[in-house]
């Protein structure tokens, strides 16, 4: 934790009960598992877990994020994100992978990886060409 | 060893017989008044002895370990544990059962190196450090820039930096887990942290006592650090851990 640079999985990582109130940087290479409050950055290369009880001020970002309690800040996952029932999100997503379940709130922009991205927009330049052939025959 | 009293003396004598017939050879001291534990290990560095067996219980070996740490002259020095108690922590970490058995360990010089949780400004400890109190307390940790608060009336401290801190009275009350053992309901404790940081430093509003196997080394404010690897030391078989 902190400034704890171990390659691949390192120990049981890191929980937060939730009787603790944290502000600042809270960083592993192994999973985080948050109950409590935190305000300011959640970082890890592996699971971040925000519990029902939790709730975390500021950006997380991890390779598998689940929420289910409250953020307020932006998210990046760099594999799975997934938003629980009781989750609430306010604040940006980035995720290639994103599961939001029934009841759960999210209110801010989503940005999924670049390749989706580049689908999108050859979609969106065929109709403007038909459209040119549909002129054309007229 | 520690100091030779009554059962303690004929233990002594008991330890010296095995090392004995299982062919080690040394020489053994004892602390008393003109000599502490500390100043006795300080001796068996200068003269140049490579292995220093501590044979007494976890206050006696973590003063062995801390001038075997503190001395710059001690890099290579090994240690080797016959713990008072067989059902210690201390006689887990080095795989002993009984007094034969931690001989025999001796014997077969196996070596492991462990970490140590250093309690500034010069107190090592290879077991675990408890922080108890009767009632909650709040306490306040910082871990570099990370700053927490918790309530919290048990904190445990164990090598490797590995830090337990448990809120026992949001557990619910003896009734309340008396019948959710008893309906085997099992409710996900929420209210255990557990961090592993490299340094932190734990404060109370009043000041909380640090005790190590139940004998008082220290008060909050304190700062513990992560000793990784510091210490060679002699185990049992299946007690080496790979270096990874």
């Amino acid at each position: 934790m902190l400034g704890d640079k171990r390659s691949g999985p390192s120990g049981p990582g890191t929980t937060i009960g939730a009787n603790v109130k944290l502000a600042g940087t809270l960083q592993d290479a192994s999973d985080i598992v948050i109950h409590g409050r935190i305000e300011g950055e959640v970082i890890s290369s592996q699971g971040i877990n925000i519990s029902e009880s939790a709730y975390v001020k500021g950006p997380v970002s991890g390779e598998l994020v689940t929420i289910a309690g409250k953020v307020r800040g932006s998210i990046t996952a760099t594999g799975k994100m997934e938003i629980l029932p009781s989750g609430k999100v306010f604040g940006s997503i980035t995720s290639k992978d994103l599961s939001i379940k029934s009841g759960a709130i999210f209110v801010g922009k989503c940005t999924m990886p670049t390749e989706e991205k580049e689908e999108i927009e050859e979609k969106e330049e065929e109709p403007t060409e038909k459209t040119k052939t549909t002129y054309e025959v007229e | 060893m520690g100091p030779p009293r009554g059962k303690i003396a004929s233990r002594q004598e008991k330890t010296k017989d095995i090392l004995g017939d299982l062919g080690i050879a040394g020489e053994t001291v004892s602390p008393s008044a003109a000599r502490t534990i500390e100043e006795l290990t300080h001796l068996g560095i200068i003269k140049g002895y490579s292995t220093i067996v501590a044979v007494g219980d976890e206050a006696l070996v973590n003063k062995v370990i801390t001038v075997i740490a503190t001395e710059k002259t001690a890099k290579d020095v090994v240690l080797g544990i016959i713990p008072e108690n067989f059902q210690s922590a201390l006689a887990r970490k080095i795989g002993a059962n009984d007094l034969n058995s931690a001989c025999s360990i001796l014997k077969q010089r196996r070596l492991s190196t462990t970490n140590l949780v250093l309690l500034d400004p010069n107190k090592y400890f290879i077991t675990e450090a408890i922080i108890r109190t009767s009632r909650n307390q709040e306490i306040y940790f910082s871990i570099g820039d990370l700053k927490g608060k918790v309530s919290a009336n048990l904190i445990t401290i164990k090598p490797g930096l590995e830090i337990f801190i448990h809120d026992q009275t949001l557990e619910g009350s003896k009734p309340s887990q008396f019948f959710r053992w008893l309906f085997g309901k099992k409710e996900t404790d929420v209210y255990s942290t557990y961090l592993h940081p490299k340094k932190i430093r734990l404060e109370a509003e009043k000041s909380l006592n640090i005790k190590i196997a139940e004998e008082l080394v220290g008060k909050t404010p304190a700062v513990f650090s992560n000793r990784s690897r510091a210490l060679k030391f002699i185990v049992g078989r299946g007690k080496i851990k790979s270096k990874d």
